[in-house]
C-alpha cells in the first residue's frame, strides 16, 4: 500500500526538527540585563510616505535614559508579512535616551516597527503604527476591540 | 553579510516551508487557500512553548509542527469530502476562523515583571528565545536553511516512494487512482496533516524570527502568496515553490522604484505566467526533460571519471 511510506516519512520530517538542536539548548531563566521600553513619535516631512521618527528609549525597571545605544529599525507590514523587505534604518542619538531616524515607507497603513538595540544595552522592542497622510499613531490606540464596533 | 541580505533570506527560507505545504496540498489537485492558519498555529503553539513554557526551541518547533498537524487533521476530515472550488472556500473559511479565533485569544504569565503571552488583537510580542539566548540573526538563517533543506530531502524522498507516486495520481485523476488500489482519502488527510505540520515549523520559526506576531500577518494575503508560488515555481517538483518564493521576492525587490504599486506589477506578471505555463516554470514536462537530460549527458560522464 503507498499509505506505507507514511511512518518513514514522518520519522524523516522528526529527523528534521531535531536540526533545530542548534538553537534549543536554552531555558526560560534568561540573564536578567537592562531591558529597554520605548516610546515611538513619527510625523511626515515634505515628501510623499516619508517620516521623522523620534525613539525615547529608558530602562524599563529604572526609567533611566538609554543613552549610547546603537539602534536599528527594520519595518515589515503585519497584513503583508514578509512582503516588504525595507532596508534597516539606523537612528542617530540627539540627545542621551533620545534618538531620530528617518523612514520612508512602501505605502501607507499599519507597519511594525522593530526596534533593534546594540552595544550598551542588547534588546528589542516591536510597535505597531499607523501611518496615513496625517501623520502616525500607534495602532493600540486607533484598534476596535472585537465586538465594539460601531454601526 | 549584512542585516538587509540576511533579512531577506530569512524571508525566502520561512516562506518557502508554508509554499511548500500548500504545494504537497496541490500535489493531491487540491487547492487549499487555508495554510496560513496552520502557519498561524505553529507559530502561537512555539511562540508558547518558549516564552511561557521555558522550552527549548527545537522541543517547540516540534510542538508547533504537531500543533499544526493535529488542526490540518482535524479540518482535512470533513473538507475533504469536498472538491475543487468548494474544498478551496471551505479552506478559506476554516482558516479565517483560526485568524478571528487568534483575535480572541488570550493566554499571558508574567515573565521577567512583565506580561507575556497572546493579547488577541494586540498579537503576542516577547517572543524572545532565539534573542536572549545570543543567537545571532545569521545564525538563526542557518537554522531556517538546515530545516528546509531538510525538508526538501523528505521531499525528495517523497517523490521517489510510491506515496509520491500515489498523490500525483491522485492529483492527476482521483477516482482512477482509487480503481488502482490506492487509498485516497487515506492518502489525502496524510497529506494535509503533513502539510500542516510544515506550515506549523514555519510558523514556529516566523515567530522566533520577528519575535512578534498577530493575527493579522495570518490572512488570506499569505495563503494566496503560498499557494502563487507552487503554481509560479512549478508543481513538477519540490524545488518549483521554493523557486517561486525567490522570484516573488527577487522580482518585488528589483522593481522597488515602482514602491507601493510593485504589487500590482507583479500581480499582472504573475497572471501572465500562469496563462503561458499553467503549472509554472518547472512543471512535470520539464522536470522529466531535466531528468532525461541530467540522466543522458551528465550523470554518465560523472561515473567515467
Amino acid at each position: 500500500m503507498p499509505a506505507n511510506s507514511a511512518p518513514a516519512l514522518l520519522i524523516a520530517l522528526g529527523a528534521a526538527l531535531s536540526i533545530a538542536i542548534a538553537g534549543g539548548s536554552g531555558s526560560l531563566a534568561q540573564p536578567a540585563g537592562a531591558r529597554a521600553q520605548a516610546d515611538i513619535q513619527c510625523s511626515r516631512t515634505d515628501m510623499p510616505r516619508e517620516f521623522d521618527c523620534v525613539v525615547t528609549l529608558s530602562d524599563r525597571r529604572t526609567g533611566e535614559a538609554l543613552g549610547g545605544v546603537d539602534l536599528t529599525i527594520r519595518l515589515d507590514m503585519p497584513s503583508m508579512p514578509m512582503a516588504h523587505n525595507m532596508r534597516p534604518v539606523k537612528a542617530t542619538e540627539a540627545r542621551s535616551g533620545t534618538y531620530r531616524a528617518r523612514i520612508r515607507l512602501d505605502m501607507l497603513g499599519d507597519w511594525a516597527l522593530q526596534l533593534n538595540l546594540k552595544g550598551r544595552v542588547r534588546d528589542r522592542v516591536v510597535k505597531t503604527l499607523r501611518f496615513d497622510e496625517s501623520g502616525a499613531a500607534p495602532v493600540d490606540a486607533t484598534r476596535t476591540a472585537p465586538g465594539q464596533h460601531k454601526h | 553579510m549584512d542585516d538587509y541580505l540576511i533579512g531577506v533570506l530569512s524571508n525566502i527560507g520561512v516562506i518557502s516551508f508554508v509554499a511548500l505545504s500548500s504545494y504537497l496540498l496541490l500535489l493531491t489537485g487540491e487547492i487549499s487557500f487555508g495554510q496560513q492558519a496552520f502557519f498561524a498555529i505553529g507559530a502561537y503553539a512555539a511562540g508558547i512553548a518558549t516564552a511561557l513554557w521555558g522550552w527549548p526551541l527545537s522541543l517547540a518547533l516540534c510542538g508547533g509542527a504537531a500543533a499544526g498537524a493535529a488542526a490540518a487533521l482535524l479540518i482535512a476530515m470533513p473538507t475533504l469530502r469536498l472538491h475543487g472550488l468548494y474544498f478551496s472556500i471551505a479552506t478559506l473559511a476554516c482558516a479565517e476562523m483560526i485568524r478571528i479565533l487568534f483575535e480572541l485569544f488570550r493566554y499571558q504569565i508574567v515573565v521577567d515583571g512583565a506580561l507575556v503571552g497572546p493579547n488577541g488583537s494586540d498579537g503576542f510580542r516577547e517572543i524572545r528565545y532565539v534573542f536572549e539566548n545570543d543567537i545571532g540573526a545569521f545564525e538563526f538563517m542557518l537554522v531556517i536553511y538546515a530545516m528546509l533543506a531538510a525538508t526538501l530531502a523528505c521531499f525528495a524522498a517523497l517523490e521517489r516512494s510510491r506515496l509520491g507516486v500515489a498523490l500525483r495520481m491522485i492529483g492527476s485523476d482521483d477516482v482512477l487512482a482509487a480503481s488502482h488500489g490506492v487509498a485516497v482519502a487515506h492518502c489525502k488527510i496524510m497529506a494535509a496533516g503533513v502539510a500542516g505540520a510544515i506550515a506549523g515549523i514555519g510558523g514556529g520559526l516566523y515567530a522566533h524570527m520577528t519575535t512578534y506576531i498577530e493575527p493579522r500577518i495570518f490572512d488570506i494575503m499569505l495563503g494566496v502568496h503560498s499557494l502563487a508560488y507552487g503554481l509560479i515555481g512549478g508543481l513538477g517538483t519540490a524545488l518549483g515553490p521554493v523557486l517561486g518564493v525567490v522570484l516573488d521576492v527577487g522580482v518585488l525587490e528589483s522593481i522597488r522604484w515602482l514602491a507601493g504599486y510593485r504589487m500590482i506589477v507583479f500581480g499582472g506578471l504573475v497572471a501572465l505566467l500562469l496563462i503561458v505555463r499553467p503549472r509554472g516554470l518547472f512543471d512535470e514536462t520539464t522536470v522529466y526533460r531535466l531528468n532525461r537530460i541530467w540522466r543522458s549527458t551528465i550523470a554518465p560522464k560523472r561515473e567515467n571519471r
